[in-house]
């Protein structure tokens, strides 16, 4: 600014210099000239009048003293007499312009400049009487000699004028920008200063707005994005070309018990040191999802690796850490539950196809027939029994087609139950009793009448003959408490764990004689589930066993 | 911009981790394979070894161009020499894993002389050796390294159990004297891995402190 300002200013002044100078010197030159060729003319006559009256020219030249330089020409050109030269070494004169236009009319004047132009000569000639040419000449500085001899004085001004301006720049500039400086950005409408500049606030007041909102929108993009991964419970891990980790959620730290703080910035590898993980972050900083099982700390997880796409380039990778344990505890329990299924239908439908290929071949004697019909009846009356377990417990798993929840009198229903089963009780002589109070639960009715068969039918179908099973009805603490007891063949304590696993047979052999489906207590545990209700197991081998069922 | 150096750096803590996460589950799954008698685990550890062999030369190679390109000095020098010691233990490590698998599967089609009882514990302190050794460079923890080079004493003493119950065993059993040593040998393929895993130690303790086994090296 100041730069600028000073060179507009110097120029102007440079300018104005010049020509003032310029103008000075022609003008005063002008004058000057028109009063030297006066003096030359005025003298010229004087001493021509005086040759005039004189005899001895030469004589009188040797009187005469002055300051210009005065010739004298005979009419042949020769010069008679110089002031300032040897006239016998001087060449013929006849042919200068003012010498001839003397001859002619009596007077002539020329003006001859030097040859370095620095000097310019004046010439008068006058004729005397003789027929001589009398020329007086003066010599003096030329407009360029007068210029170059002020050229000095000149330079100096101009450099003063230089530094003047310089001075005036700064102070001008320093006078413009001081408003400028202290400008309030904040709020440009509010400012009061040049009417130039109204524009640019208006603008800038514009933008301002522009910029609050658009920090406004940014900031609560990026709170709700931090909400989202903070509050979230899977996992999440960014990780940059180099395989650094550029964020991680706590959710991620966590399962990988590492510090949030301390892991940003660091391999992903030190995340978690597993070949999975290698193998999927690779792929995906290759361009490629994938995605890995990871058991860690007891847990299962599912790891998502996908590539962070720019303009078709991966820019990095976002890990995506969920916890599958529970899907996969049930996921494993269902596959087992499947194959244990396939095991156990096919084992009677086996048998079945046994029996009926010997009878259908002829291997079977007409009298055995019956015996083998009544086995394939056996075991296609277990399928059945099976088949409807197996739909018992998918509808409890389902948990549909239950109907309402209704109170139930506990009291009436167990002695139905125990009613049923006493011919059983009976044909294997076992002492089957029933006792206790009124209790009303809410359930279920179908489902409560299955468990408590199904715990009627263990007792008695695990109790050798000659023993007793007893059903009590008691209230504990609150709590309603049925309670089978049997004095039946027990339960080992490795295997009381297990029993109410489905399938699961604490004697594989003895499962055949009883028939059972290795369902019941499944069932049971199931059902009392449902209810809300507590399954209790006391067992001593060889002694007895005693299911309670506790009601809340 | 970020200097070239430490981008290399970079890449190379990055490719010593990569090894680091080879080399383990070359040994898990040999033990693996071990335990279970499953051919299939130590096919796989025999696999990883050669990409453990890949990665030694991989990061030999980077190791070397850093040391020649860059001109490391002081803590940068030490922790690239001490990458270079400790791939080679790493690399070993997995020539190990691939040995024992080898043992594996050569036994895989009989049973076992005797229920194992302390092979599978001296894989478990191998591995969390290696594991522990991985970490205290991952974390920079001095404290840990010193823990593993302690860890190898008990490696050891455990390999001298199983060495006498195995003598007991062939002499009670001329004939299980194949599998006898057969099982020897992978309980001193285990208490070698130990060994290197205490020697990595010793180089993450190099890399940090500039001490290796009591001496400042400079």
């Amino acid at each position: 600014m100041t730069k600028r300002i000073f060179r507009s200013i110097l120029l102007t002044a440079v300018l104005a210099l010049l020509l003032t100078s310029a103008l000075l010197v022609g003008t005063l030159y002008r004058v000057y000239e028109t009063r030297i060729s006066a003096e030359l003319r005025m003298e010229a006559e004087y001493i021509v009048r005086a040759l005039d009256m004189t005899q001895d020219d030469l004589g009188y030249f040797a009187e005469l003293s002055s300051t210009n330089r005065v010739t004298l020409i005979a009419p042949d050109g020769s010069v008679l007499y110089d002031s300032n030269a040897d006239e016998t070494r001087m060449d013929n004169h006849a042919q200068r312009p003012e010498v001839q236009s003397a001859w002619e009319t009596g007077t002539g004047e020329s003006t001859r400049y030097s040859d370095t132009l620095s000097e310019v000569t004046l010439y008068h000639a006058r004729r005397t009487i003789e027929g001589n040419v009398l020329r007086i000449a003066s010599t003096r500085s030329s407009v360029l000699g007068i210029f170059l001899n002020v050229a000095p004085q000149i330079l100096v001004m101009l450099l003063m004028v230089a530094s003047l301006s310089l001075l005036i720049a700064r102070f001008a500039s320093r006078q413009i920008v001081q408003p400028i400086n202290e400008l309030n950005l904040d709020d440009p409408l509010e400012n009061e200063v040049y009417d130039e500049l109204a524009p640019l606030m208006t603008r800038m007041d514009k933008q301002h707005a522009q910029i609050r909102q658009q920090m406004r929108d940014l900031s609560k993009a990026h709170a709700d994005l931090n909400a989202i991964m903070a509050n979230m419970r899977e996992g999440l891990v960014l990780v940059d070309r180099e395989n650094k980790i550029l964020s991680i959620n706590g959710s991620a730290a966590a399962i990988f018990s590492a510090e949030t703080a301390s892991v940003v910035g660091r391999d992903v590898l030190t995340l978690c040191r597993d070949a999975a993980v290698l193998e999927i972050v690779k792929a995906a900083q290759t361009g490629f999802s994938d995605d890995a099982l990871l058991p860690l700390n007891g847990n299962t997880y599912r790891l998502f690796a996908s590539p962070v796409l720019r303009e078709k380039k991966v820019r990095g990778v976002v890990l995506l850490v969920l916890d599958i344990s529970a899907q996969y505890a049930a996921e494993a329990s269902r596959r087992e539950f499947t194959a244990n299924v396939s095991h156990e239908l096919k084992t009677p439908l086996t048998s079945i196809s046994g029996y009926a290929e010997i009878i259908e071949t002829g291997i079977a004697k007409p009298a055995d027939v019956p015996m083998f019909a009544g086995k394939i009846r056996t075991e296609a009356k277990r399928l059945v029994a099976l088949v409807n377990d197996i739909l018992e417990l998918s509808r409890l798993d389902e948990k549909q087609g239950l109907g309402e929840k209704e109170p139930i009198a506990l009291l009436p229903m167990l002695h139905m139950l125990v009613e049923d089963f006493r011919p059983m009780a009976w044909e294997k002589e076992i002492v089957l009793t029933m006792d206790g109070e009124e209790s009303v639960v809410k359930g279920y009715p179908m489902l409560l009448r299955e468990l408590f068969t199904n715990l009627i039918d263990n007792a008695i179908k695990y109790t050798p003959e000659g023993g007793s099973v007893q059903v009590r009805l008691s209230q504990e603490e609150g709590r309603i408490c049925c309670t089978v007891k049997d004095t039946g063949i027990g339960i080992p304590k490795e295997h009381q764990a297990h029993v109410f696993e489905r399938f699961y047979r604490v004697d594989k052999s003895h499962s055949k004689q009883t028939g059972g489906t290795g369902l019941g207590l499944a069932i049971v545990k199931h059902a009392a589930q449902v209810h809300q209700a507590q399954v209790e197991l006391e067992s001593q081998p060889g002694e007895g066993t005693t299911v309670s069922v506790l009601f809340h | 911009m970020r200097n070239r150096f430490d981008e290399q750096l970079s890449l190379l803590n990055h490719e010593l981790l990569e090894m680091g996460t080879l080399v383990e589950s070359a040994i898990r799954s040999a033990t693996d394979a071990l335990i279970r008698q499953d051919g299939e685990a130590a096919q796989l550890a025999i696999t990883a070894d050669k990409d453990v062999d890949q990665a030694e030369r991989d990061i030999e190679s980077l190791c070397l161009k850093l040391l020649l390109q860059q001109q490391p000095v002081a803590r940068d020098l030490r922790l690239i020499s001490s990458a270079l010691k400790m791939i080679t233990d790493m690399e070993r490590i997995g020539d190990q894993a691939s040995d024992i698998s080898e043992i594996v599967i050569y036994l895989s089609g009989e049973p076992y002389i005797k229920q194992l009882e302390h092979l599978p514990l001296m894989a478990e302190k191998a591995i969390r050796m290696v594991t522990a050794a991985l970490d205290a460079y991952v974390r920079k923890d001095v404290k840990l390294a010193l823990e593993v080079m302690e860890m190898d004493d008990e490696i050891d003493s455990l390999f001298t159990t199983v060495k006498d119950e195995l003598i007991t065993l062939i002499r009670g059993d001329a004939a299980a004297g194949s599998q006898a040593i057969d099982l020897l040998m992978i309980a001193k393929y285990y208490e070698r891995i130990g060994d290197h895993a205490q020697n990595i130690a010793e180089w993450v303790e190099y890399a940090l402190t500039g001490r290796h086994k009591g001496v400042f090296l400079t």
